[in-house]
């Protein structure tokens, strides 16, 4: 099969064709999240050496656990569980290099940070965020009340900044 | 800070995990209940910093060819691993068949005087005399028999 074919298969699909030891077809895969996966785990961790690192340990998890994934189960989904499983057990090195809301990111608890991106820029469902991350629905659902009440909290601040750094330089002018 | 005893489900309303019914109780609620109305504008406040905000720069495209190349790699030497432990586990099995024929059959050959003369006094000769067949049995009662007179009267002249 050509590789232009397999952009038209589904991810349950090609998971198939992975079990029958077409190896294309999880490449396929691969170049399918990579980018992704790479985004997700950088923003996590920090730094981008061990963000590759992590992402090709998270692809080699994925190719052996090919063959246990039930037919029900969304690739995406099971995907970031995987993610979250490592990020659990690497730990976060280095925010200096994060900027913005990346950084602002940074400042929230891990659990609700986690909570919060998967929704905002992931769009997972309240369902399969607690399938991700392992923990009921009623907690995704108060961490992200949580998370956004912190990074609002933060905002203000910083905007409350920025406005005392405003009036005090136009002070100094008049 | 919101007080309103409603305000958790502001965040499902917002995210479109609510069932319907309970969409129109809370948008219901937010016509008449301010904190919750600001609570909802802070939300959809955090979505539009999400949606304008750009991905971090990561890997080069250079980097990501490199990263595919390694996974490609791996992933080729897990399925040789995974065949290669299927092939000799093939090996073995079919080694140890035929160890364990060839064991078989050379404790036979060794045996095989033993398992003979074993086999007809406990199974041709302990079987009940209906069994055996009647005109075998006659036959050799009869053979017996003139083996027997003969014998004798091969004794009697030196008697």
């Amino acid at each position: 099969m050509t590789e232009r074919a397999y952009t038209d298969i589904s991810d349950e699909d090609l998971l198939v064709l992975t079990r029958n030891s077409e190896l294309e077809a999880f490449d396929a895969l691969v170049d399918r999240y990579l980018d992704s996966l790479l985004v997700t785990v950088f923003r996590e961790v920090g730094d981008m050496t061990t963000a590759e690192n992590l992402v090709h340990n998270i692809f080699e998890e994925a190719f052996q656990g090919a063959a246990t994934l039930l037919k029900q189960q969304s690739m995406r989904t099971w995907l970031f569980k995987i993610v979250f499983q490592h990020i659990g057990r690497s730990q976060r090195i280095n925010s200096e290099s994060l900027l913005g809301l990346e950084k602002a990111l940074a400042t929230l608890v891990p659990e609700h940070r986690h909570v919060l991106v998967l929704r905002e820029r992931e769009d997972f469902s309240y369902e399969e965020i607690s399938i991700i991350l392992g923990i009921p629905t009623t907690a995704v659902q108060s961490a992200l009340i949580s998370a956004r009440l912190e990074l609002l909290k933060h905002c203000s601040t910083k905007q409350n900044q920025l406005t005392d750094k405003q009036n005090s330089v136009s002070k100094t002018r008049v | 800070m919101n007080h309103c005893a409603e305000t958790k489900w502001i965040g499902p309303y917002h995210d479109d995990d609510l069932p319907a019914e309970d969409r129109v109780t809370v948008a219901e609620h937010l016509d008449g209940c301010e904190d919750c109305s600001r609570t909802l504008l802070g939300y959809q406040s955090i979505s539009g910093i999400f949606e304008k905000a750009d991905a971090p720069a990561t890997a080069s495209e250079v980097e990501k060819r490199i990263l595919r190349r390694r996974i490609y790699e791996t992933i080729r030497d897990i399925e040789e691993r995974i065949q290669n432990r299927f092939a000799y586990s093939f090996l073995i099995a079919a080694a140890v068949a035929l160890i364990g024929a060839f064991s078989f059959s050379w404790i036979a050959v060794q045996n095989s005087n033993q398992i003979v003369s074993y086999w007809v006094e406990n199974v041709v000769f302990q079987q009940e005399p209906e069994t055996l067949d009647p005109e075998l049995t006659t036959d050799t009662e009869t053979n017996f028999a003139e083996w027997m007179s003969s014998a004798l009267s091969e004794e009697t002249p030196n008697d």
